[in-house]
Parts: structure tokens; sequence; C-alpha cells
């Protein structure tokens, strides 16, 4: 069983989504290996970042669900 | 067999403390462990290539659910080791074909990752948001308001009142950013000096569901350990009106990991 580790992470309170990202996709050691995805300058991921980040915003969102979410671009 | 597995690098470190890993399991319920080599280790785990080999990944990592709960379990490891001792994370989605290859890694910059190692000891990394509310950044009571009263417009009609309005409105608006702006350059100067790094993320999105607010610092801080306290202390003691300070971590060192030189 996993049951030590499991219980043994930290009781406080989740850490944001935005603020992991912004670490472990632009930060930590860059290195070259066999299968290295630079996958922080890919467009891919700039789009599934701004969906995930649109996403987690409309979870914590007080709006209606019936709402079809948040439309890019939409504050400024 | 060795072809199903590829390898995935968590952080570099040196010599590993004892149990540090016993019973952590990392993105594929893989049994975390390190491979050494010239007193510089990798923390690594053999993971199932058709999840995480190359093309799995970029797919998986599209999807907003796995690129989370892959993060939340990679940093898990990281974090864990970081508490212990001095650890260098790696970027999300490191991926060895087999440990041959993070062999020769450690033993080409291995004298580089020593001296990141040494220098990130006893240190650990905090985050510090600065989110500036709507009333600071329209610019509410700044000094140079125009005078729109009926007695300084006395002359005028509803179109100039109007448009002596607006500017004022624009005038203000362009002073409350460019407070922001000095306000989030001081707070940010201020913490890189108690720091013994700084360097600075791109600001985040406004929340929905949140007032408005902008942010207008999104830093990061290298800070002795010792130090941490002051530190946040002092970065919560920068907020004032109008501008609210948010401090997060402790963080392993993510954004320090390339090393004092970079």
């Amino acid at each position: 069983m996993t049951s030590a580790s499991t219980a043994e992470r930290m009781p406080q309170r989740q850490i944001a989504l935005v603020d992991l990202l912004d670490r472990v996709l632009a930060g930590g050691v860059v290195i070259a290996g066999d299968v290295t995805l630079s996958i922080a300058g890919v467009d891919l991921v700039q789009i599934s970042l701004r969906t995930i980040i649109m996403s987690v915003r409309a979870g914590m969102s007080p709006a209606d669900p019936s709402d079809p979410g948040i439309q890019e671009g939409d504050e400024v | 067999m060795a072809e199903e597995h590829v390898i995935w690098v968590y952080a570099i470190i040196s010599v590993l403390e004892p149990g540090l890993l016993d019973g952590l399991t990392g993105i594929g319920g893989e049994q975390v462990r390190v491979v050494t080599e010239h007193d510089v280790g990798a923390v690594i785990g053999s993971v199932d290539a058709r999840m995480f080999g190359e093309e799995a990944l970029q797919q998986s990592l599209a999807q907003p659910g796995e690129l989370e709960a892959v993060a939340r379990a990679h940093h898990h490891i990281v974090e864990t080791v970081a508490a212990a001792q001095a650890a260098i994370p790696a970027r999300l989605a490191t991926v060895y074909r087999d440990e041959t290859g993070v062999r020769d890694l450690l033993a080409e910059r291995g004298d580089e990752f020593a001296g990141t190692l040494r220098w990130l000891s006893s240190r650990l990394e905090l985050g510090v948001k600065v989110w500036a509310d709507p009333s600071l950044l329209a610019g509410e009571g700044t000094a140079e308001q125009v005078d729109i009263t009926p007695d300084g417009g006395a002359a005028a009609g509803a179109g100039t009142l109007y448009l002596r309005q607006r500017r004022a409105h624009l005038t203000a608006r362009e002073a409350g950013h460019q407070h922001a702006t000095r306000l989030s350059d001081e707070i940010h100067a201020m913490l890189a000096g108690l720091a013994v790094s700084a360097c600075l993320h791109a600001a985040q999105d406004p929340r929905s569901g949140d007032d408005h607010s902008q942010m207008v610092l999104n830093g990061a801080y290298l800070v002795d350990s010792a130090r941490a306290e002051e530190f946040s202390a002092a970065a919560v003691a920068s907020g004032q009106e109008g501008a609210r300070v948010e401090v997060t971590g402790p963080w392993p060192p993510y954004s320090f990991a390339d090393g004092p030189d970079r």
C-alpha cells in the first residue's frame, strides 16, 4: 500500500495550478535528453495552458454552470 | 523489458539522504530511484513508454486534466526531495530512453550541476504576486484631477464638459497604471535586495469571479532558508491600499535551476 506517502501529503490547501505551471513549464533545468520535449516553447502547450487556465477559472467561478465558459480575450 | 519503459527525470541531487525515496511513487505510480555518477545523482523513475513516450506525451499534455495530474505528480517528487536536500528540479517532461543516457548526462554536466547544487544549498524559492485593485489602476485619488465642476466649466457646453471629463478620466487612468508599475518595481527591487537571486514570471491573467484586479508583479526569489520568514514578512508588509500582496511557496528552486551564471 502507498497509504503512508499519501497520508503524509501536506494538510495545507492544494497549491494553485497556475503557479505550479509557471514553474514546471518555464522553470527547471533544461536537459537535452533523448526525448526531451521542450514543451514550454511549443504552441501546443501555449494553447493547452490557456485552456487549462480558462477551465480552472471556470471551475472557481461562482457563475452559473449553464455559462458556456469564458471566451479567450474576454477580460482585459 | 527495457524497451517498454522510458526514464523520467525529476531532479538532480548530490548524495541521496538515506530512506528519502522509500515508498515514494512517481508520475506513473513507479518507485522513484536514483542513479549516481561522480557524486551527482538524478532522481528518476521508469515509466510506461506507451504513456510517457514522446508521442503519447505530446498528446496527453495537451489535455488540461492530464497536464495537471502529471505536473502535480512531478512536483510531489521534486518537492519531497528538495525539502530534504539541495535539488535542481528538472523541467517537466525530461525523458530518456534508458539509464545510460542519464548517466552520460551526469558525467557530462556533473561539475556544472555540483556548482548549482552548492549555490542552491540551504536556500528556497518564494513567489510574490502583487494584484492592483481596479481603483488603483483607475487612478482614483491621484493628484491631478481636472476641475469639472459647473463653476470651472461655466462657459462650457455639454459636449465640452464631456470631453473634459473623459480626458480627466484617461489622465487619471494613465497615472494609475504608472503608479501600479512604479509600485511593483519598488516592491521587486526591495525583495530582490533580500534575496540571493530574483526573476520575473509573466503576469497571470485576471481571475474570473474576481474583482478585475490586475497582476502587476509575478516574481520569484531565491532566499536563504534562514531568512525566509523575514522575507515573507517584508513582502506582506509591502502591500498597501489598492495593492494586494500574495506570497507563495516555499517552492523547490524551479526558477533558479540554471544556477548562478544563467
